[in-house]
């Protein structure tokens, strides 16, 4: 019992430290008076300055104050009373368990689960396609006792509900920024508004303002070729080869034999002088093209090849128009959380 | 003549209404030849020069030819005068399959002076075979049945056909090219059941040049 009193005494004043300096100065005496131990005194100067002009924050400060004054003086009806007020001034308010006894932290806890609070709303950046399943941006809080939660979204006149449910601890839910209609919500200022109504008359409210921004989706770029692969020459060159040749000795034999076979007799023998010069320019051309570059013929295979390939490009070129299609229906919507300025 | 310049006049026609489709080339060649009639004496040799319009319009094509070659006789001492032989060819044929070309048409050659040699004119028929041996390069085979012959003197021809070889060689474009146009003429005309026969060897090599 000795050392959980030393213990306490340690971590008390460290629980003090870090937060703001209060303006009011019977609460800053109130705060020295905490920091030397001397509690009586905390306990007398936190009711003096609760009855002065304070702050919501300072006030909570004060009530807090008086919690741990009356948890080390071993009152705990009392701590937990102001605890209480505390949590309903500042309902994000939290003990650090390293810095704060876990006497105190145990009043605390107490506390929070006598009174019906909305604590931590928060709301993540998103960016998301609206009205695509699974898709939202995430909002969290936290209820302290049971309680019907309603969660709406509000901007303006437009008041869209997110969720409404019997809630306990901690709720995870996903706003779809869509309105009834299927519509993407208008861009803008949007309240996440937390309402709990708890057993009898209590009920609290948090929010959380958001920024919504709504763009237009990307849609995807059609392909002018597929990757990883190419379209072949559809022409290719022979290799050389002594065809042109041949096929000039063919045709000069057949001109040749056919003048010798149809040669009149009775007019004596031709002289080969015509056939001769004929002969030696078809040869000639024949040599000449042995010797050339022989000429592109098409590919067959690759001809093939390539409209596979660019019946493949057409085919997914039209599943992309389809899918711009649908992108250009949709709409982008960011939401920014709005970081509350503290006062 | 007045049958030149209609062939002519129908080639030009041709040849003025340019297409896509369209190729027209003119060739001027040089030429020789071989003539000969009746018998084993009347032999002729001659150098002369001619030239070509040849017009492709889709599938069909004109070839109208002029050629004029100077005869004279193998053996000089056997009386036979010399002669000029002008023959004008006109073909119209149209594209069967690849290469396969259908042939119809005319021919008349005449000679001067008159009755030195028989002047002949006959209708034509047949096929023409073009294989393609290389960019811009072809060679061909000829047969046409030459109908309906008539002459200067009398009688009828129940046999008379040529037998061709062409090449050609130049720009894969058919912007210029070397040409060979090889004939060979076998005529048998009777006359009263006589045997009066004609032949003819005729080579044209030259150059054309394609618009």
């Amino acid at each position: 019992m000795r050392y959980a009193v030393i213990g306490f005494l340690l971590l008390v004043p460290v629980a003090l430290r870090g937060q703001v300096a209060p303006q009011n100065a019977t609460l800053r005496r109130a705060i020295q008076a905490y920091e030397n131990l001397d509690f009586p005194q905390v306990i007398v100067l936190s009711r003096a300055s609760l009855r002065e002009r304070l702050s919501a924050p300072e006030r909570a400060r004060a009530e807090e104050l008086l919690g741990f004054a009356f948890s080390a003086t071993n009152q705990p009806d009392s701590a937990i009373s102001a605890f209480k007020e505390a949590i309903l001034l500042d309902p994000d308010r939290q003990l650090d368990p390293r810095r704060v006894s876990p006497r105190i932290t145990g009043y605390f806890n107490a506390a929070l689960g006598q009174v019906l609070v909305v604590r931590q709303v928060k709301v993540d950046s998103a960016r998301f396609i609206s009205g695509t399943a699974g898709n939202g941006v995430a909002i969290r809080f936290t209820v302290t006792t049971p309680a019907r939660v309603r969660t709406r979204a509000i901007s303006g006149q437009t008041s869209l509900l997110i969720d409404s449910s019997i809630v306990a601890g901690t709720l995870n839910l996903k706003w779809t920024g869509t309105m009834p209609n299927g519509d993407p919500v208008a861009p803008g200022r949007w309240s996440i508004v937390v309402e709990a109504f708890g057993a009898g008359q209590s009920s609290f409210s948090a929010s959380q303002e958001v920024m919504v921004a709504v763009g237009a989706v990307d849609t995807v770029a059609h392909l002018t070729a597929l990757p990883g692969y190419t379209e072949l020459p559809e022409t290719e060159i022979p290799p050389q080869s002594g065809r042109p040749l041949g096929i000039a000795l063919l045709y000069t034999g057949a001109a040749g034999a056919g003048a010798l076979a149809l040669n009149n007799g009775d007019l004596g023998t031709t002289t080969g002088r015509e056939i001769g010069v004929a002969a030696a320019a078809a040869l000639i051309t024949g040599f000449v093209m042995t010797l050339k570059k022989p000429a592109p013929r098409p590919a067959l295979g690759n001809i093939q090849y390539n409209k596979l390939l660019r019946e493949q490009l057409a085919r997914r070129n039209a599943d992309i128009t389809q899918q711009n299609a649908q992108l250009r229906r949709q709409v982008q919507i960011t939401v920014v959380p709005i970081v509350r300025v503290a006062r | 003549m007045k049958r030149a310049s209609v062939i002519a006049g129908v080639l030009a026609l041709l040849a003025s209404v340019p297409s896509a489709a369209q190729t027209v080339s003119i060739g001027l060649q040089g030429a020789l030849g071989d003539y000969r009639e009746v018998s084993s004496n009347l032999k002729y040799r001659g150098v002369g020069g001619g030239a070509t319009l040849w017009v492709h319009y889709n599938r069909f094509s004109v070839e109208g030819s002029a050629s004029r070659i100077s005869y004279d006789p193998r053996d000089q001492n056997a009386g036979l005068t010399s002669f000029k032989a002008t023959e004008l060819d006109a073909r119209l044929g149209v594209d069967l399959a690849a290469g396969f070309t259908a042939e119809v048409g005319a021919m008349k050659r005449t000679v001067d002076p008159e009755l030195s040699a028989q002047e002949m004119g006959a209708g034509r028929i047949g096929v023409r075979y073009s294989k393609l041996i290389g960019p811009g390069a072809t060679v061909g085979l000829r047969g046409n049945y030459l109908v309906g012959a008539k002459f200067t003197g009398e009688g009828t021809a129940g046999l008379a056909f040529e037998l061709g070889l062409l090449a050609s060689i130049g720009a894969p474009n058919g912007r210029y090219r070397f040409t060979m146009d090889y004939g060979f003429q076998r005529v048998d005309r009777k006359v009263s059941g006589s045997s009066v026969p004609i032949e003819q060897s005729l080579v044209k090599v030259g150059v054309a040049v394609g618009f």
